[in-house]
């Protein structure tokens, strides 16, 4: 289909959008957070005819579909790496050097702040409070949480994350 | 079923669960609002209806938004109180940054007192205007066309075409959004033979008796498809169209 390929989706990625959705009822527009919590499950992010195929599944506007995705922080409309790396920004872990950690980040991975790597391989984050103030300046990496950070260790996570670990 | 209540000490009757707005404002009420339409579910986004009630039985008068309150029976509403005033001018004060410029927003600040923003004009704002009243949003749904979105939250929230492109690809050019903009926002241009908006340039319909362009082509089209007017009728003008009418009423005088 033209359409399709506009919207640059291969006839293997509409199997998988196909496949998520095969566990919902057609028409069932109250599942649509549910539905695209597994679109982002199988993608990292909702790719724009991921939104326009849960739309026409579910029955709904495309554009509402694309406003509730835009509306959650949860919810990612652009590609995300394998990695995250989310550098707290919280008072706690800002007086500790927090801004240093994240300048690391960046420099290090090439990217500024909700940025991912060209190669799809870490995507950079803050975050305005985790609550593990004690343990600041706080970095988390795929869910992991490494307390009191230094710029020397999170160059080296980082560096791992990128895949450069092994060459050094 | 009819409820009957009590507005500013008169007694009224209205349909049970119509908008507590749309009743004050049929038996010749004033209250202002920026984001209300009578045909569209209501959203209470510019909190400027803002009204006392109190139900029956229930203690103290609270204020709360008049156009998303059903009404039911037994209700005591007051549309006018120095706490009323005062918190409609706060959320007034509120809106004022965003469209300094909007004659509504004037008018309503001159029956409130307002004088000034409680804040300096925003900037840069990617609809400059725009107090996210999400009418134009929600007329273009209620309209079937679905081209424009409420996109975003909180200070990044805007409203456009979805799926961050800059054109509404699915717009036909109605202009309801245009129409019913409090504030005037939506740029709409017509020159002799397109209409511009939302980054569309479209075609625009002549009427086939006077000559005069009266819509798009493309909305004259989904008009005769979805076949809710005679399709003759969407090939004159409001002018011709009525004066047909006028015509064919004329005998029965």
């Amino acid at each position: 289909m033209s359409a399709d390929r506009e919207r640059g989706v291969t006839a293997r990625e509409l199997r998988r959008i196909a496949a998520v959705l095969a566990r919902y009822p057609q028409g069932d527009a109250g599942s649509l957070v549910n539905a695209l919590h597994d679109v982002q499950a199988e993608f990292r992010y909702l790719p724009e005819a991921a939104l326009c195929e849960v739309a026409d599944h579910l029955g709904l506007p495309r554009a509402q579909v694309y406003g509730v995705a835009s509306f959650y922080q949860g919810f990612h409309l652009e590609p995300r790496g394998e990695h995250t790396c989310t550098v707290c920004m919280g008072t706690a872990c800002h007086v500790r050097g927090a801004a240093r950690l994240l300048e690391t980040i960046e420099r290090d991975a090439g990217v500024g702040a909700g940025g991912t790597t060209p190669d799809l391989k870490l995507t950079v984050e803050e975050v305005n409070c985790v609550g593990a103030c004690a343990i600041g300046p706080l970095v988390i990496v795929d869910g992991e949480y490494h307390g009191h950070m230094t710029a020397d260790r999170v160059s080296r996570l980082v560096a791992k994350l990128l895949g450069e670990g092994a060459s050094r | 079923m009819d409820v009957r209540l009590t507005i500013d000490g008169h007694e009224a009757k209205a349909p049970k669960d119509m908008s507590l707005l749309d009743v004050v404002r049929r038996v010749g009420g004033e209250i202002p609002a920026l984001c209300h339409h009578e045909g569209i579910a209501p959203i209470a986004a510019c909190r400027l209806c803002l009204v006392e009630v109190r139900r029956p039985g229930r203690g103290e008068a609270v204020l709360t938004t008049s156009c998303d309150y059903p009404v039911s029976e037994g209700l005591e509403v007051v549309t006018a109180s120095p706490r009323i005033r005062r918190h409609r001018a706060m959320n007034l004060q509120l809106l004022l940054p965003y469209a300094p410029d909007a004659p509504a927003l004037h008018e309503i600040a001159e029956s409130l007192g307002v004088t000034a923003p409680l804040f300096a004009p925003v900037t840069g704002a990617p609809l400059p205007g725009c107090i996210l009243c999400e009418l134009c949003v929600r007329v273009c749904a209620a309209l079937g066309y679905h081209a424009l979105a409420a996109i975003g939250r909180g200070d990044h929230k805007r409203v456009g075409p979805p799926f961050g492109r800059s054109v509404a690809t699915a717009c036909v050019g109605c202009g309801a959004c245009h129409e019913v903009c409090p504030t005037g926002c939506i740029a709409m241009e017509d020159t002799a033979t397109t209409r511009r908006i939302w980054g569309r340039e479209l075609e625009l319909f002549t009427c086939r008796r006077c000559g005069k362009p009266f819509t798009t082509v493309a909305h004259r089209t989904v008009m005769v498809a979805r076949g809710d007017i005679p399709a003759e009728s969407c090939d004159l003008c409001e002018t011709c169209r009525s004066r047909d009418y006028a015509r064919r009423l004329a005998p029965v005088r």
